[in-house]
């Protein structure tokens, strides 16, 4: 039987990180401060609280090809052809075990080396209470964090920012959706701001008038519509906190290699952003194509590919950030609902409920899979068709807000519900 | 706030002056004296932040702003509203426009604006004349996409951009976008390349100003809808349930108006509903029923019964009853009139509005005609707020204001896809979104292209001789009043413009930047 562990990647294990964090700690009393550092530092006192890193998968990620039950029959009778093998068996696709009942698929071998340094945890069976089956609302309801509530706007990382202070008094941008618009879950964030690409986040042009037209803009916005004032004054300064962090010339620690794509990309600069200790608390990262009703291709193919540039992404990000273990951060992935528990007739499946979720973090009590495992036999599924749902969503979020991210009011950021913890982060 | 005041009082103090008509005192301003650009800079920002926690209701400064500006200057005398109807029918107010509005009158403007085809568009159509593909079936664009060239991709999203920012037929142009929107289809899926453009000339476009049951029923056998909500593979023994719920969720009638059960029962009537795969086919790529695939058993939907034996009536029968049924068309004219209203009135539009909507549906079977006057009558359109500008809009507005005439648009498309507004490329069934909260965080990119438009080789390259040249700065900024603001800039807008002039009259350069700035000013992000 294939695990984790013996199949970690190649390329991580040619050198122990103790080797890497001895080579980058040499270089750096060589050469002093690596040229991205902010050259004006905006740091406070050091905080022990993490950085939260969202990152969602828009539409509806099938949880049981991320986090597969092979100890469970019942999975390989509702999907007879859109299944991982059992990792005992002979096929070339067979999953990677976890802990003799979950396993993930090889291509999603790239979170091996998190998952065996205990800082990566599946949370399965798990999701948003929400039967609606439909992408938009099961996503308002997952990152509003409560439950169909029209008149609530804000997001639950959004109300988190605003009950706590700011880790940096002095902070001009507390969070960042590295996207073209802020995520639902940041709304009503203070000091919040998209930025499709953090290398790259200024006006163009002559130089020679550049600070002159940013003035007038300034001036523009400070007296225009109230609507647009703050997005203006927030855009405004980050431009120039921006431009002093050297995200061109970041080189991740351990030789980290991201994904050369737009997620890849957007975890190599929240390292570099979180590394430079400017204030930042939370960043929203998003990657779609989930949505997968027909020729979904778990082993091999459409979904195989999306899974591994999720997988190797985090493991960047993990021996990446091992290069400084004095920044705590935390990334949670998740997604508004699972998929169907069987197989559709179109290689696919259908809108579900139960799926899994995956927390990365020096602080998360990792090396195992999280669940309360409903089974997948007819009677033990929701609504005749669904992995159900024993772990709600909040009690992960909750008790990360609430351990990691230093914030007791529960009642606000998740509001008319009571979350029971479980362990999710170390004690 | 200190910064703020002391620079607010200064504008004031310099308009009076202009207003005086003193140029001498124009020219030697000491709007900044005393204030370095750093001052303003973070000043500006220091007191956004104060005055934007405050959380002011939106104010109505630019109908305000208008009728004291309109005073002082050439549009004298334009009806704040019918001002506000131009700018909602249109991308972009420009001197055509109100112009033809001042001469036409309300209720004429917007009849005139309603019967979109009997508007003469020839010029429209001589400049789309090279665009072959708009008149080909999807075989055709197939063809030509196997010999590899991208021409049917582009001619679509050109034409796209071409038409929102010089048709005539501007009333028209912004509803084709609302149904783009609202049959929401991703053209980077399969082989959409050759599917949309058909939907978007024979769904959108023909039916945009027609009726609602006869543009969801066109949708509904549009291939390119059938594919992309993945009903094309559904069967009897496998129904696919995406095109089903999305049609009543997002087409029809939102969320919590049907159960799942209902998805099911609707998934069985479409099963069979797809397209002709033979290759061999001239019509391939057209719709085609495949009769085996259907499920023939009975069926219940929201509550009627759909009977056994049924083939591919059973698909007309559900949008009968979701868009003509005395029990659920009330429920769909509702979803569908506060759509429209949110796009063409306002924000928010009130329930007595919604109202209005629904009942111009329903005694109307439908008309979006109907739909499309009572959210823009003189009753309501009086009591509408700003709305900001979507970036298509915004960059089209841009467009309108400085013509062109040289038909290529990559830059455009290119800063589009910057500001995540690219035609055809927002993934997930619902379209963009119409929404203050969900636009209104992002302006860097609305700032980088307006830096950029005017002052690089971008494309299109603008006509700007009528701000080059021998003129005056006041002369300039008199022009870029009238021809980007339709006359009713901000005062502080045009303060901070003309000083940015005066700085060195005799640049062009800089003039080129002070239009980029005007378009990227917080006035110019409104309609």
């Amino acid at each position: 039987m294939q695990t984790c562990k013996q199949t970690g990647c190649v390329e991580y294990r040619n050198l122990t990180r103790r080797q890497f964090m001895g080579v980058s700690a040499a270089t750096a009393a060589v050469v002093g401060a690596p040229l991205w550092l902010p050259r004006v530092a905006y740091a406070g006192a050091p905080s022990t609280r993490d950085v939260l890193i969202t990152v969602f998968l828009r539409g509806g990620a099938d949880g049981l090809s991320l986090c597969v039950p092979h100890g469970d029959d019942g999975y390989y009778a509702l999907r007879p052809n859109l299944n991982i093998p059992r990792p005992d068996s002979t096929s070339e696709f067979a999953c990677l075990d976890l802990d003799g009942f979950f396993g993930i698929p090889k291509t999603m071998r790239g979170i091996c080396d998190a998952y065996d340094d205990g800082d990566l945890l599946f949370v399965h069976a798990t999701g948003s209470i929400d039967e609606s089956r439909s992408h938009f609302q099961s996503m308002n309801v997952m990152e509003t964090g409560k439950p169909l509530d029209p008149t609530l706007f804000t997001g639950w990382v959004g109300r988190h920012l605003m009950t706590i202070d700011p880790v940096n008094p002095n902070a001009i941008l507390r969070a960042v959706a590295i996207n073209s618009s802020l995520q639902r879950s940041l709304a009503g964030s203070p000091l919040a701001l998209p930025v499709p690409d953090l290398t790259n986040f200024g006006l163009d042009g002559w130089d020679e008038t550049m600070d002159e037209r940013i003035a007038l803009l300034g001036s523009s916005y400070a007296a225009g519509s109230p609507l647009l004032q703050t997005h203006a004054a927030n855009t405004i300064t980050t431009i120039g906190m921006l431009e002093n962090i050297g995200f061109e010339s970041y080189a991740p620690s351990n030789n980290a290699e991201y994904p050369d794509t737009y997620f890849g990309t957007s975890f190599k600069s929240s390292a570099a952003l979180i590394k430079a200790a400017i204030g930042v608390e939370a960043i929203a990262v998003d990657i779609g194509g989930w949505d997968t009703h027909a020729d979904q291709q778990p082993r091999q193919g459409y979904l195989a590919d999306l899974m591994q540039e999720l997988a190797d992404t985090l493991g960047a990000f993990h021996a990446d950030m091992a290069g400084d273990a004095s920044k705590n951060y935390v990334v949670v992935v998740m997604s508004e609902f699972g998929r169907i528990a069987y197989e559709n007739g179109t290689a696919g499946t259908d809108h579900g409920h139960g799926g899994a979720l995956i927390c990365m973090g020096n602080h998360i009590s990792g090396g195992r899979v999280l669940a309360n495992w409903p089974g997948l036999a007819d009677d033990e599924l929701f609504q005749g068709q669904d992995l159900a749902i024993t772990i709600d969503y909040r009690d992960v979020l909750a008790e990360i807000v609430q351990t990691r991210l230093g914030n007791s009011n529960l009642s606000t950021v998740f509001p008319d519900y009571t979350p029971a913890f479980h362990g999710v982060t170390e004690a | 706030m200190g910064i703020q005041a002391t620079f607010q009082r200064r504008v004031s103090e310099y308009l009076q002056s202009l207003f005086d008509g003193d140029p001498e005192s124009i020219q030697k301003s000491p709007l900044f004296a005393g204030m370095s650009r750093r001052d303003l800079l973070f000043g500006g920002g220091l007191a956004a932040t104060v005055l934007g926690a405050s959380g002011c209701p939106p104010a109505d400064m630019a109908i305000e702003a208008a009728s004291e500006d309109d005073a002082k200057h050439g549009e004298k005398g334009i009806d704040p509203v019918l001002r506000r109807l131009v700018e909602r029918c249109t991308y972009g107010a420009n001197q055509y426009e109100l112009n033809l509005a001042k001469q036409m009158g309300y209720d004429e403007y917007l009849a005139y604006q309603l019967d979109y085809n009997q508007i003469d568009d020839s010029e429209m159509e001589a400049r789309l004349s090279g665009y072959q593909s708009l008149h080909y079936s999807a075989k055709q664009m197939a063809l030509a996409g196997e010999m590899g060239n991208y021409d049917v991709f582009y001619e679509l999203v050109n034409s796209t951009i071409l038409r929102a920012a010089y048709s005539k037929r501007q009333l028209y142009q912004r509803m084709v976008e609302f149904w783009t929107d609202h049959f929401n289809i991703y053209i980077e899926k399969d082989y959409m390349y050759y599917l949309k453009p058909v939907d978007d000339r024979e769904v959108i476009r023909k039916h945009a100003m027609g009726t609602f049951p006869e543009l969801l029923s066109a949708s509904g056998h549009s291939p390119a809808m059938l594919v992309y909500l993945d009903n094309d593979p559904s069967s009897k023994e496998a129904p696919n349930q995406n095109y089903a719920r999305e049609l009543m969720e997002l087409h029809t009638l939102g969320v919590g108006n049907f159960s799942q059960q209902d998805v099911e029962e609707v998934a069985r009537c479409f099963t069979g509903w797809s397209l002709e795969y033979d290759w061999e086919s001239p019509s391939w790529g057209t719709f085609k029923f495949y009769g085996w695939a259907h499920d023939r058993k009975r069926k219940k939907v929201l509550g009627h019964d759909v009977p056994r034996r049924g083939g591919v009536e059973d698909g007309q029968t559900v949008f009968d009853i979701l868009s003509k049924s005395d029990s659920i068309a009330p429920i769909c004219a509702r979803f569908i009139g506060k759509k429209i209203a949110n796009w063409l009135w306002g924000y928010d539009p009130p329930e007595a509005l919604i109202d209005s909507m629904a009942k111009s549906y329903l005694g109307s079977d439908g008309s979006i005609k109907k739909m499309v006057k009572t959210a823009l009558s003189h009753e309501w359109l009086s009591q509408a707020q700003p709305k900001l500008k979507r970036p298509f809009h915004y960059v089209i507005s841009s467009m309108r204001m400085a013509p062109s005439d040289i038909p290529e648009f990559w830059g455009v498309r290119y800063a589009l896809s910057l500001m995540g507004h690219e035609p055809f490329q927002w993934a997930p069934p619902n379209g963009y979104p119409d929404a203050l909260q969900f636009w209104g965080g992002s302006l860097m990119p609305r700032w980088r292209y307006g830096a950029l438009v005017y002052t690089q080789n971008y494309s299109p390259q603008f006509d700007l001789s009528k701000f080059e040249g021998e003129i005056e700065p006041l002369q300039f900024m008199n022009r870029l009043n009238r021809d980007f603001f339709g006359g009713k800039i901000s005062a502080t807008d045009k303060a901070l413009l003309l000083d940015y002039v005066q700085e060195n009259p005799y640049s062009e350069w800089r003039r080129k930047e002070a239009l980029g700035l005007a378009i990227s000013c917080s006035g110019f992000q409104w309609y």
